[in-house]
């Protein structure tokens, strides 16, 4: 009597086995396992350039938000009225505690931003639009918002000071929950992957049973038969980890030259640096090294369930 | 007096299988190193069931088996392999691995122990020519008859120079030319000092080497005490 797996041939057995002594990836699941780690592996790169990116931008945001106060002042008669107003409201703030500097923006720098909304720019110049100061403060909460705007109201009730607070919070919130969503994809996906590389060795333990047993009976050690799924468990995650980080590298690159081009006014545009790529690639390295301990732990505690 | 002790010995051993009945009943027994000797006994006797306590594959389920001066029924799991090397099997059923060839099935017990290189290869080689399986080197098992499969299973057992040989009707698939040279390779390693144990009914081949007998009936062993006595 011999050990086979029924319905294959030996050329494909010792192509599937190279080198093995057990015949794993012929008859058996395993043979799948590269197919569903590249769609898993690709998927887990995904979700980390997701917090990578959110991460970037909160960053961003943050840094460029800290110490900055908007201040609207409405337009009043003509022009010349204006500016004389804007003049005396700037003078004001630069004497308010923790105030570093500010500068009003020049008519065409609101009519920009507001221009994707509202259409071209030379039919907003002859709007009546409030004059924007930008507000540098020392540090993030150097300046009494409440006293500043209590001191604005006291000329015009219609100023509004703006220290980008609450729809910061709001943004920095909606940003920090999909960065958690997609850590929180990762996690399912981790587990996933190690629940596929788990069946898939415990499968081929059991489909390989009697060659197992030939090999115990020959003085093969538990680690001896061990080291043979390790080895093909790295040929498999390696493989299919492998094409999941290419799927993954390809569709980033194709989302970067597709949304780059779209310019969203006052945000940072998040990307991915260098460090950022050798993150996405070490999920590689990782999806394989715990495949191979998997692999080991299962078979190990598979075989010492035998008699 | 310096008392040396035996390399297998067994004190009222037992074996069932599951919640069947015994297999083997009460077997004592002693085998010196350097023996060679023949389990007989008709079908259903127990024989193969003996072999398979003695390379370790099951544990007794009562009495005491001790071999290479080791407990058996107290032996940890971790041990079992270095014992089991020290061991060469011929299964009934052969137990090859058909998706190698059968050099590599043959160099199997080689590399297990960590041999390796060249030396391996011309070893099996030789070996091979010698059981008269050198055109098919590069066979599947699955390919090979009967015999041949046999004789691939022996070359397996005996290519690393086993301490102990245990073989399960090693002859029954081969004519008596064959037969008889396969027994002279058990007799050439016995000669090494390896202790062999044969299970056959094949009473013209025991009565030709004239070994020691042990004889099982119903999972008895007649007489019932025996001592295999040590080679000349």
């Amino acid at each position: 009597m011999t050990a086979r797996p029924a319905g294959r041939s030996r050329t494909n057995d010792r192509k599937a086995g190279r080198g093995l002594d057990i015949p794993l990836g012929t008859g058996g699941p395993d043979r799948f396992l590269a197919w569903l780690l590249a769609p898993m592996t690709y998927l887990a790169i995904l979700a980390v350039a997701v917090a990578l990116l959110v991460g970037d931008l909160l960053t961003h945001w943050d840094n460029a938000a800290a110490g900055v106060i908007s201040v609207q002042v409405p337009p009043i008669g003509d022009r010349i009225a204006t500016t004389a107003r804007v003049g005396q409201i700037m003078d004001i703030i630069e004497e308010v505690d923790g105030v570093a500097s500010v500068r009003a923006l020049p008519p065409d720098e609101p009519a920009e931003l507001l221009e994707p909304w509202l259409g071209d720019a030379a039919i907003l110049a002859e709007l009546s639009l409030p004059v924007m100061l930008d507000v540098r403060a020392d540090g993030p909460e150097a300046v009494d918002i409440a006293a500043l705007t209590a001191t604005m109201h006291e000329i015009d009730v219609e100023i509004t000071v703006d220290d980008h607070g609450v729809w910061l919070d709001q943004i920095l919130g909606a940003a920090e929950t999909v960065g958690a969503i997609a850590l929180a994809s990762l996690g399912l996906v981790a587990l996933a992957i190690l629940a596929s590389i788990v069946l898939a060795a415990r499968a081929g333990f059991a489909i390989h049973r009697q060659t197992i047993n030939i090999l115990h009976l020959m003085g093969a050690t538990d680690r001896y038969i061990a080291r043979q799924f390790q080895r093909r468990m790295l040929s498999l995650t390696l493989r299919g980890a492998l094409a999941g980080l290419v799927i993954a590298a390809i569709t980033l690159i194709a989302v970067h030259y597709l949304v780059g081009p779209v310019r969203v006014p006052l945000t940072h545009a998040p990307t991915l640096g260098p460090l950022d790529w050798v993150l996405l690639c070490l999920v590689v390295p990782i999806t394989v090294g715990v495949g191979w301990a998997v692999s080991r732990l299962t078979i190990l505690a598979s075989l010492s369930r035998l008699a | 007096m310096n008392r040396v002790e035996p390399l297998i010995r067994f004190d009222h051993v037992g074996l069932r299988y599951g919640s069947g009945p015994e297999v083997l009943r009460d077997l004592t027994f002693t085998v010196p190193a350097g023996a060679f000797a023949f389990v007989t006994g008709p079908s259903g006797a127990g024989k193969s069931s003996l072999i398979r306590l003695m390379h370790l594959s099951h544990r007794p389920s009562r009495g005491l088996i001790r071999m290479f001066g080791r407990d058996i029924a107290t032996l940890a799991k971790r041990d079992l392999p270095a014992l089991r090397r020290r061991i060469g099997v011929v299964f009934q059923d052969f137990q090859l691995l058909d998706h190698l060839s059968i050099v590599d099935n043959v160099a199997l017990p080689l590399r297990l122990a960590g041999a390796g290189g060249d030396g391996i290869r011309s070893h099996v080689l030789d070996l091979l020519r010698w059981v008269g399986l050198g055109d098919r080197l590069e066979a599947s098992p699955a390919t090979l008859s009967g015999g041949e499969q046999q004789r691939v299973a022996i070359a397996r057992a005996v290519i690393n120079r086993p301490d102990l040989l245990l073989a399960d009707e090693p002859t029954g698939n081969v004519d008596d030319e064959i037969g008889m040279r396969l027994m002279q390779l058990f007799e050439e390693l016995h000669k090494l000092g390896t202790t062999v144990i044969v299970a056959t009914h094949d009473q013209d081949l025991i009565e030709r080497l004239g070994h020691s007998v042990m004889s099982l009936q119903d999972g008895y062993l007649y007489p019932g005490l025996a001592k295999v006595e040590a080679a000349s």
